[in-house]
């Protein structure tokens, strides 16, 4: 399988400090990625740089291109990036808040958005169930809404690459699922999904690959059998882990300090 | 913001308000209009137009062209740039307290001004005090840049701006601390009020080109502004060169602004209260706001500029005493409305 994404040596320092060692990774599209660490492990900054948003040392590859050539609307238009928090400052809509997601595609308006555009901001918003609030200033949703909507802002770019940053951080259980089953359909669909998430026991039910990092160094990737072990828990995390099975899956639970 | 955004919500949703812009430009040319009628000389409607014709008493033509057009245009532009600045500013800014001032080009402007003043160099009719002015706020952007380095933060960037404008404060008063004779220093003071009054078609000419330019320039980043609402980290994803964004911003508000300064003087307040007023009229949508801030903005320069001409007073009052005496208040609700939001838990 040809890599989507593939980075060579990538690594990033802040202020003369390493934050990301040089890691080499290559990932293929339709593929539902969880980027895991414990706090300080480096999952946002590798993120970031995957993203093409912080400098860094090395190399990002997007189907063959290097990304730091892109022009920034082109790279847009491959790599949707949703960050932490999910402020916005002003009270906008949140349908102009999706229709933001067309941006890269020379949007300048979305009170008047093309046919193509339109769909696919509608699309977007009814694949993460949040028609309805369409015309609500995002300030007054609720935290499960505004994530909802902000992921529909980053599918309605339609890139077939997908980055997020803690999509699941703040919501309740409902959320939590709801947003990795969203991302994980988009990946179904073909996209490249790579999540950053504190979730392990979601991340080891729904990810087809784990990328684990810690305090700025790869450890592991590959199916997340593969890579959460319990010695690498112990290790990394300091927990240990009980694996019950349940519906005839074994299941990932923390259960105390090891 | 919990309660204003209710109102949004509460509004028609798709509500575009396709007769704001056209009902600015309909105020901004009633009070152009107003303002041109208004003066110790009295001008019926018949006259005024015969005048503008080129028609009717040569003298009226003189007060009309001479004094009281060239003074209603640069209200306009004045205005409109300052409106325009302000919006821009707290679309960069994400933020409805930033004003065009924040970076210094202004009061970097009104330094050179007050040197070419208190060196005697300044007369009626001399380019010396604009272009001085002008150069000064190109200066400050430049000096801004040597302080806070290419591509800083924004942060940096308002920590930059405030030692520009401390400095070129300081510098103001210095310079009127060693002014030859008490009467440079009382020129100095008055013309940092802030005034349209005996401008001539000159200072329009001088100061058109620079506003046109950085009006295009700052209306052009409409749609990184509203990028921006997601935060610079998401504007940046999206393909919005966000260093290069901040620098245009700085740049058109300094030739605009410190043009404005350069035939004006400061005026205050303008570049605050004429986006915050518009803006739950587009929705908070901070590309949208853009014209109707500038033409706002415009309204209110005129609508101050009449006013100081009809209030009477022993001497006149400038106009920019009197916008900082409508914006101080004006200001401070703008705070009390802010606490109350962040009271609210939603920021």
């Amino acid at each position: 399988m040809s890599a989507i994404l593939e980075a060579s040596n990538l690594a990033v320092a802040m202020g003369g400090k390493t934050i990301l060692q040089p890691l080499s990774l290559s990932f293929p599209a339709g593929r539902f990625v969880a980027l895991l660490g414990p706090n300080g492990a480096g999952k946002t900054t590798a993120l970031k740089a995957l993203a093409g948003l912080i400098p860094a040392t090395g190399n990002v590859t997007l189907l063959g291109k290097n990304l730091a050539k892109l022009a920034p609307r082109e790279r847009a238009k491959s790599i949707a990036y949703l960050p932490q928090g999910h402020a916005v400052h002003w009270p906008l809509s949140a349908r102009d808040v999706v229709a933001l997601g067309r941006y890269p595609h020379g949007v300048a308006d979305p009170a008047k958005l093309s046919r193509r555009d339109a769909e696919a901001v509608d699309c977007a918003m009814a694949r993460t169930d949040c028609t309805h609030l369409a015309h609500q200033p995002v300030q007054v949703l609720s935290g499960g809404e505004r994530a909802r909507v902000m992921l529909a802002r980053v599918l309605a770019t339609e890139a077939p690459i997908l980055l997020a940053d803690e999509p699941t951080a703040a919501l309740d259980p409902r959320h939590q699922i709801t947003v990795m089953d969203d991302l994980k359909g988009e990946s179904r669909r073909g996209a490249l999904v790579i999540a950053v998430t504190h979730d392990i026991a979601l991340a080891a039910r729904m990810a087809d690959e784990i990328v684990l990092l810690h305090e700025g160094r790869l450890i592991a990737h590959g199916p997340p059998d593969a890579v959460l072990t319990d010695a690498h828990l112990a290790e990394i995390y300091g927990v240990s882990v009980a694996r019950p099975i349940i519906d005839g899956q074994p299941v990932l639970l923390p259960w105390r300090l090891s | 913001m919990t309660e204003r955004t209710g109102q949004a919500g509460a509004g028609a949703p798709k509500a575009q308000r396709l007769w704001l812009v056209p009902a600015l430009l309909g105020l901004v040319i009633a009070l152009f209009l107003a303002s041109l009628a208004t003066g110790p000389v009295r001008l019926s409607v018949a006259e005024l137009l015969a005048a503008l014709l080129g028609k009717g008493d040569e003298a009226h033509r003189v007060i009309l062209m001479d004094i009281r057009l060239p003074r209603a245009i640069l209200a306009v532009a004045i205005g409109f740039m300052l409106g325009l600045a302000g919006a821009a500013m707290q679309g960069l800014l994400r933020n409805p307290l930033a004003a065009p001032s924040l970076f210094g080009a202004p009061q970097a402007a009104a330094f050179s001004a007050v040197v070419t003043i208190s060196l005697g160099l300044n007369d009626a009719l001399s380019w010396g005090l604009p272009i001085a002015a002008i150069l000064g706020a190109f200066a400050s952007v430049f000096l801004l840049v040597a302080i806070a380095g290419r591509n800083a933060s924004l942060l940096l960037l308002i920590l930059a701006g405030l030692a520009v404008s401390s400095l070129a404060g300081a510098g103001t008063a210095l310079a009127m601390n060693l002014a030859a004779n008490p009467f440079a220093a009382l020129e100095i003071a008055f013309w940092l009020m802030g005034s349209l009054e005996d401008r001539s078609i000159r200072h329009v000419t001088l100061v058109l080109p620079f506003i046109l330019v950085a009006s295009v320039l700052l209306y052009l980043q409409r749609g990184a502004f509203r990028a921006l609402s997601l935060g610079e980290e998401a504007a940046a994803s999206l393909g919005v060169a966000v260093e290069r964004l901040r620098f245009i911003v700085i740049l058109g508000v300094a030739l605009g602004v410190g043009a404005s300064v350069a035939v004006a003087g400061t005026i205050a307040f303008i570049g605050l209260i004429a986006p915050h007023l518009m803006r739950p009229l587009v929705n908070h949508d901070p590309a949208r706001l853009l014209l109707p801030a500038g033409l706002a903005g415009a309204a209110l320069l005129l609508a101050a500029d009449i006013a100081v001409r009809i209030i009477p007073a022993q001497s006149d009052i400038k106009v920019g005493v009197l916008t900082s005496i409508i914006g101080v208040p004006f200001f401070l609700l703008l705070i009390v409305r802010q606490r109350r939001s962040l009271a609210g838990g939603v920021a």
